[in-house]
C-alpha cells in the first residue's frame, strides 16, 4: 500500500515518457535548407506529377495515386494545398533539371503568385509474379521557394509491397498501387510537419 | 534367391489433380525463376544521321556510378566490380564500333592533344550520355575535333542504384524483391559540330556483374542502334 502511494503520481510522468518515444521521428531527407521553417510555408502549390519512367509497362492515374495521395499526406502534415496546371514542356522535365535548381527554372514552375511549389516525379513501378507477387515503386520530390528562388526540401520514397503463396499471386494487380502509396508515405515523411 | 522376395511393389497412383497441381507449381516457379529483361528507354534511339566514312571514333573509358536507392549516399566501385564492369563496357563498345567498319581512335593517338582534355569531357559523361551538351563541353568537343573535323566521341555511362535484397516475413508471409537497378547511357557525339550524333538508353533491373547474362543482354541492347558508316561514292 505504501509503496502504491508513491508510484501513482509518477504514472503520468512515465506515461509522458512512453509517448513521446512513440512519437515517430523526422525521416532524414536528402536535402532540407536549414533554414526551412514549416510555419512560413503558408500554401504548398502541388504540380501535376511528371512520368520519368524508363519503363511505362505498369499503367499508372498520375493525378489520383500520385497527386491524390500526396495532397492528403500534405494536408494531414499540416500544410495548404493548391493544385496548379501542367507549366509548358513540364513533361520534359529531368530529375537532374530539377535537381539543378536553376533560378530560371524555378521561375518557370507553377503560377505566377506562388511562392512555394511542389513537384513529384514517378521514377519507377514495377510488378514483379515470383512465389507470390511483388511491387516496387520509386518516386521523387521537390520543393522550391520561388521568393528566394531556391529548392527548399528534396528527398526520395521507394515503396516496396508483396504477399506470398497463392493469394499473393491472386494479388498482383493491387501490388503497384500498394508500392506507389507506401513511396508517397517515405517520400512526404522528412517534410517536417507543419503545426499551428 | 530373387532379391525382390518378400518386397511388395508400391505403386504410386497420381490423381488427377495431384497432376495438374504440380504441373501448374512448375509453370509458377518457372515464371517466378525468370530474370528481368533489359527495357529500353521509349524514346528509343536518337540517330540524327549516318556517319561519314572518314570519321573517327574515340572511345572514353565508361563511367560508373554507384549510389544507395533510398537517399543517393554514394558507394564505392570497387564494391561491386568497378573496373571489371567498365572495361566490360569499353571492350563491347569497341566491338560495336569496329563491326561498324568505323576506325578506333586511342586517347595517345590524337596528336599533340594531351589526355587531360579527355579526362575533363569524362567528367561531363553523366551529362553528355545523355546528349545534353553545354558550352563548357562545347568548347572541350571543338579542341577535339580541330584536326579531323570526322571525330567523334562515344560516351558511356552507368547510374547504378544500389537497393535493399528481396525479404520473407514467415510469419505475414509478406514478401519484396531486390530493388536495385542500373540505367546505361550512351551518346555518340561528333566533336567539331558538338552534335549528338546517336543516343540510346536501357534500364536494367538488377545489379550489373560481369559474369550477368542480363548485363550482357542490357550492353548489346544499349549499343544495337548503333549508327553505320555512310557509304561514300
Amino acid at each position: 500500500m505504501k509503496r502504491a502511494r508513491y508510484v501513482t503520481p509518477l504514472l503520468p510522468c512515465i506515461l509522458l515518457v512512453l509517448l513521446s518515444g512513440c512519437a515517430a521521428p523526422l525521416k532524414k531527407g536528402i536535402y532540407l535548407a536549414p533554414d526551412f521553417q514549416p510555419g512560413a510555408v503558408s500554401e504548398i502549390n502541388l504540380l501535376p506529377p511528371i512520368d520519368a519512367r524508363i519503363d511505362k509497362e505498369v499503367e499508372v492515374d498520375l493525378e489520383k495515386q500520385l497527386r491524390g495521395e500526396i495532397r492528403s499526406m500534405l494536408k494531414r502534415r499540416g500544410y495548404k494545398v493548391s493544385d496548379s496546371d501542367r507549366v509548358d514542356n513540364m513533361e520534359q522535365l529531368t530529375e537532374d533539371e530539377l535537381k539543378s535548381a536553376l533560378p530560371g527554372l524555378i521561375r518557370r514552375l507553377g503560377p505566377p503568385g506562388a511562392r512555394h511549389v511542389m513537384v513529384v516525379l514517378l521514377l519507377d513501378v514495377k510488378t514483379k509474379f515470383t512465389f507470390g507477387s511483388t511491387g516496387t515503386a520509386e518516386v521523387a520530390g521537390f520543393i522550391y521557394d520561388k521568393e528566394s528562388e531556391k529548392l527548399i526540401w528534396r528527398d526520395k520514397g521507394i515503396g516496396k509491397a508483396g504477399q506470398g503463396g497463392l493469394i499473393g499471386m491472386a494479388m498482383k494487380g493491387m501490388m503497384d498501387e500498394q508500392a506507389i502509396s507506401m513511396a508517397n508515405r517515405n517520400l512526404v515523411a522528412s517534410i517536417p510537419k507543419r503545426s499551428d | 534367391m530373387n532379391s525382390s522376395c518378400g518386397r511388395k511393389a508400391v505403386r504410386v497412383s497420381w490423381s488427377r489433380s495431384t497432376v495438374l497441381a504440380m504441373a501448374v507449381t512448375s509453370i509458377l516457379i518457372l515464371i517466378s525463376c525468370a530474370a528481368p529483361k533489359p527495357v529500353r528507354g521509349l524514346a528509343g534511339p536518337v540517330t540524327n544521321m549516318e556517319i561519314a566514312p572518314d570519321s573517327t571514333v574515340l572511345i572514353l573509358r565508361p563511367v560508373l556510378k554507384f549510389e544507395r536507392i533510398d537517399n543517393e549516399e554514394p558507394l564505392s566501385a570497387s564494391d561491386y566490380q568497378g573496373e571489371a564492369l567498365e572495361a566490360r563496357i569499353y571492350t563491347v563498345a569497341e566491338n560495336i564500333v569496329k563491326t561498324r567498319n568505323l576506325t578506333v581512335l586511342e586517347a595517345r593517338q590524337t596528336n599533340g592533344r594531351e589526355p587531360g582534355i579527355y579526362g575533363r569531357i569524362r567528367e561531363k559523361a553523366p551529362q553528355l550520355s545523355r546528349g545534353l551538351i553545354n558550352s563548357h563541353v562545347n568548347a572541350l568537343l571543338q579542341a577535339v575535333g580541330e584536326n579531323n573535323e570526322h571525330t567523334a566521341i562515344l560516351v558511356s555511362y552507368v547510374d547504378v542504384k544500389v537497393g535493399s535484397r528481396g525479404t520473407w516475413n514467415p510469419y505475414s508471409g509478406a514478401i519484396t524483391s531486390d530493388d536495385s537497378k542500373a540505367i546505361l547511357h550512351a551518346a555518340l557525339i561528333g566533336c567539331a559540330s558538338a552534335r549528338v550524333l546517336w543516343k540510346d538508353q536501357v534500364l536494367l533491373r538488377e545489379m550489373p556483374r560481369t559474369e550477368s547474362s542480363q548485363f550482357h543482354e542490357a550492353l548489346e541492347l544499349l549499343f544495337s542502334n548503333f549508327p553505320q558508316k555512310e557509304i561514300s561514292g
